[in-house]
């Protein structure tokens, strides 16, 4: 063959026109530009020999055991620990991707002062202490140093109880009760000092006014064991205006109207007693016994309807259903977002467990974990709570503590708590949230950073208690709270020994049993303390038995009950404003940078500022899809973008309290229902 | 020779999103961009909030976790120019091949359960956060699809672990992030060609079902649920799902 000039030229035109249609010459571009842009960008990941630690999650009271898979010294995941009495090798999504927040961006790198303009500017811990000591020496009577600690019962709460109980008008906070509400009320129906915990697998049906059961609810294992074991699991009634996932999943929704709950309460104690399902005996032993008996009787189911908008049948069928699964436990407490339903209310649903069978089967005693005796010698302050303790306008300087409930705090409850010139203190390792407002930071070591402790859960009855070692290494200008303290005055000490007396205590005491990944071991197995600590530190974590006989509840708090606020919409108000939130995403903590997944990537969790509204509301307030708006209340607001639901209650807001939202807190200092308007902004 | 596949529960998934979190941290997929929005992050693994349609109080609810069906008949390999989508033959499980990738999204296009994401962005963590990727998983680079392979790189570390102990290559027991992340132990994985495997006797049950069943691509991924609209929803409807959500 002849390979001329225009014969060659035609076989490579050919040959170049045909490569066009195969993948290589695209290929090579895309590598190119792949290499060409990513060459400085390839991520560094971790080296060294695989390992495994074992720990305690401290984000939240639960206490789940942590699995965490290292490189040399560097964690690179979380796990739960297989067998671990607490989590039962589960994690939520906040530990799953726990081990990011030492790295968080919103991290404080040192100590810092806020400035007028609202900038954060370095300053030396020394000068701030000093400042700080000046304050508190020249603060004038009757003005309170106060700290607020949102994790109490750890060795860190005791030095803060020492450090305000050595000074004139110190105050040792605690936040409003929580998922605990419902203990706490019926607390204060017992004698004085009786404290309480659910053994939520020991009911056989649950009606909740919305807590999350189903999801994180107080040590979320312990639910879902009772909920799905194969015999006679669990059977859970919700009440709650908006569907929860608790709601999806539970076996009976009641979509109650906002701020119904006594009603309901009080309707299902109606249908009990007038059946004769309801013990007499426990009615006659209290001392409102008969005064209960009346006001229950004047809620007729039929009356009840009215006020909570669902069918009469619907409550008879409900309050059948708990009288036929007995034990029945009451639950209340609310959301971490939404929070209790305010005192008279939770009262309420604190009574129904007296009909139900609850008190000394599901709901039992709860043991003080014991602390050296020098710890609990004067000077202590006493525990306070911040909603219901303490006078408006008393505190000259708050020390918000270092640890997160988890649970929202709204910032207006504890804004008129302060007096007007005022000092506030952070020790949280992340500009987040009540941090932002703070005019000192002291950021304290972030999670995995420092020992740490568990002290178990506020809710549940089986007691528990673990030590989280550090398993990474905190930065150099992380201020630990003892440190602080120290300087403010207060006794000197490290974590590490206190935790260590903490555990001599327990060894001393020697009931209960150590699990460990390796086994499970009775403590009385464990020659002496040091023998202990190792077994601790090593993801150890003790556990006991309930105490099954407690103090009994006196009265049904007939007063309190009557007392409940009606918390109706009014006319410059017309909306009710429901903010919810899932644990440890509406507290004072950070969250890890992979929960963009849940929120921003899927939508999975609207976002703070996106505001769920019925058609019907959406068209009264003149609102449509996607319109940007403001939520006004009364003083207060904030900006959202509207999104039209049909599945969203007519007359009411779903607010997702998500990380930095604010709450409106109404006068009875709960906020999970608060009258509202939108108001378009142009 | 195994056939890997999962069984999950709608029942008792509550949507806590561990399973995504887990996924992300396991194989290193990077926190949202600033501009990512839902149909340009990527999650391996996305759990949508589904519903019945009634208005309310007649509304239902229920979560659904999609990740890639792990098709016995992939629309994507068949696509794919490049050869980037392989079968395992061992386990069956399919994988992507990022090196091999061309950014084309021709698979992404094929894939009946839009569960292929592409990489819009570079992967980038906060500052110092790369400290925590897992060194077992490289993460990918910009122009190219990714996709779920059934945590690929536990099985591979599994096997090794296996080899090393001495076993016979055989059947390799592990566990992907999403299932062992799982508070409600909603998702279990296994061999469905096991038939004492839990997923097996989970995909054989009555009330189990597939997505899309109808489009024959004999996935891998079974789902359980008594409610009947769940069933007929994830029959028909999953595509209007999507596009409600991306409306949100």
């Amino acid at each position: 063959m002849n390979l001329g000039r225009r014969r060659w030229l035609g076989l490579a035109a050919g040959a170049a026109a045909g490569t066009l249609f195969t993948p290589a010459p695209w290929k090579l571009i895309g590598d190119s530009a792949l290499w060409s842009q990513n060459w400085s960008r390839i991520p560094k990941l971790p080296t060294g020999e695989f390992n495994v630690k074992y720990g305690v999650c401290t984000l939240c009271p639960a206490g789940c055991g942590i699995k965490a898979r290292c490189a040399g010294d560097q964690v690179f995941g979380l796990t739960g620990v297989p067998g671990h009495p607490i989590s039962r090798g589960k994690l939520c999504p906040l530990g799953v991707g726990a081990h990011q927040l030492p790295y968080h961006p919103h991290r404080f790198a040192g100590s810092v002062a806020r400035q007028a303009d609202g900038r954060y500017l370095p300053a030396e811990l020394e000068r701030v202490a000093a400042t700080l000591r000046a304050r508190i020496a020249s603060r004038k009577s009757g003005e309170a140093v106060a700290v607020l600690d949102e994790r109490p019962g750890r060795a860190i709460s005791y030095q803060y109880r020492r450090f305000t109980g050595g000074l004139e008008d110190g105050l040792y906070l605690v936040p409003p009760a929580g998922e605990g509400a419902t203990l706490a009320a019926l607390s204060a129906q017992s004698e004085r000092g009786a404290s309480f915990g659910f053994r939520i697998g020991e009911a056989r049906a649950a009606v909740s006014f919305g807590a999350p059961l189903l999801d994180g609810w107080g040590v979320p294992a312990e639910v879902n064991e009772a909920r799905y074991r194969s015999q006679r699991p669990l059977r859970i009634i919700q009440a709650e205006t908006r569907q929860s996932p608790t709601a999806s999943l539970a076996d009976v929704w009641l979509p109650i109207r906002p701020a119904s709950e006594t009603a309901l309460a009080l309707a299902i104690a109606h249908v009990l007693i007038r059946d004769g399902r309801a013990p007499a005996a426990v009615i006659e032993r209290m001392s409102d016994g008969a005064e209960y008996r009346e006001l229950v009787m004047r809620y007729s189911p039929e009356q009840a309807s009215r006020e909570c908008n669902i069918p009469a049948a619907a409550i008879e069928q409900a309050a059948r259903m708990l009288a036929d699964n007995t034990p029945a436990v009451a639950i209340g407490g609310g959301d971490a977002g939404g929070g209790p339903a305010g005192a008279g209310a939770e009262t309420a649903i604190a009574s129904l467990n007296m009909l139900l069978g609850a008190m000394g089967t599901v709901i039992v005693g709860k043991h003080e974990l014991p602390v050296p005796d020098s710890w609990s010698s004067p000077p202590l302050s006493p525990e306070r709570r911040i909603d219901s303790d303490v006078p408006d306008g008393s505190i000259s300087m708050l020390i918000l503590g270092d640890s997160p409930s988890g649970d929202a705090l709204p910032w207006p409850l504890i804004e008129r708590k302060l007096a007007p010139d005022h000092v506030i203190v952070s020790l949280s390792p992340y500009a987040e949230t009540a941090a932002r407002r703070a005019h000192f930071v002291i950021p304290a070591p972030a999670f995995m950073e420092s020992f740490e402790e568990s002290p178990g859960s506020a809710v549940s009855a089986n007691p528990s208690w673990a030590i989280a070692q550090p398993l990474v290494r905190a930065p150099s200008l992380a201020v630990h709270p003892l440190t602080f303290l120290a300087r403010l005055g207060a006794a000197e000490s490290s974590i590490e020994d206190l935790l260590r007396q903490r555990l001599e205590e327990l060894h001393k005491l020697g009931k209960g049993e150590i699990f460990t990944p390796a086994g499970t071991r009775p403590i009385g197995e464990f020659k002496d303390a040091k023998e202990l600590w190792t077994a601790m530190t090593g993801g150890g974590v003790w556990t006991d038995s309930p105490v099954l006989e407690a103090a009994r509840p006196r009265r049904f708090g007939v007063r309190e009950i009557a007392s409940a606020p009606a918390r109706t919409g009014r006319a410059e108000f017309p909306i009710m404003l429901l903010p919810y939130a899932r644990r440890g995403e509406a507290g004072t903590t950070a969250l890890p940078p992979l929960m963009s997944k849940v929120y921003q990537e899927s939508r999975l969790r609207l976002s703070a500022p996106l505001l769920r509204v019925h058609p019907a509301t959406a068209a009264a307030s003149g609102v449509a899809d996607g319109a940007s708006v403001r939520v006004e209340m009364r003083g207060e607001g904030y900006a959202g973008n509207i999104a039209v639901d049909a599945s969203v209650m007519p007359g009411v807001i779903e607010a997702p309290a998500g990380p930095m939202a604010a709450l409106c807190v109404n006068e009875d200092c709960s906020w999970r229902v608060s009258p509202a308007r939108i108001k378009r902004i142009s | 020779m195994s056939r890997y596949g999962m069984v999950i529960d709608i029942d008792r998934c509550n949507g806590c999103g561990a399973c995504m979190v887990a996924c992300a941290a396991e194989n290193n997929v990077p926190p949202a961009h600033r501009d990512a929005t839902e149909r340009t992050g990527v999650t391996w693994m996305r759990v949508y909030r589904v519903e019945n349609g009634a208005a309310y109080p007649a509304n239902r609810a229920r979560f659904l976790p999609v990740m890639c069906q792990q098709c016995g008949d992939t629309p994507c390999a068949a696509v794919c120019p490049q050869q980037a989508v392989e079968r395992d033959p061992k386990t069956g499980i399919i994988d992507q091949v990022p090196q091999r990738c061309l950014g084309c999204r021709y698979c992404m296009a094929a894939c009946p359960y839009h569960a292929r994401y592409f990489n819009w962005w570079d992967p980038v963590w906060p500052a110092g956060m790369e400290k925590t990727l897992n060194p077992a998983v490289a993460p990918r680079m910009r122009g190219v699809v990714e996709k779920c392979n059934f945590c690929h790189a536990r099985y591979q570390a599994a096997r090794a672990e296996a080899a090393a102990a001495g076993k016979k290559a055989g059947k390799i027991g592990y566990t992907p992030a999403c299932a062992e992340a799982c508070p409600v132990e909603a998702i279990s994985f296994g061999d469905l060609d096991d038939p004492d495997s839990a997923v097996a006797g989970g995909a054989a049950s009555p009330d189990s079902f597939r997505l899309l069943e109808r489009l024959n691509t004999q996935s891998k991924v079974y789902y359980r649920s008594r409610e009947p609209w769940v069933r007929q929803m994830a029959g028909s409807r999953l595509v209007q799902i999507r596009k409600e959500k991306a409306r949100v």
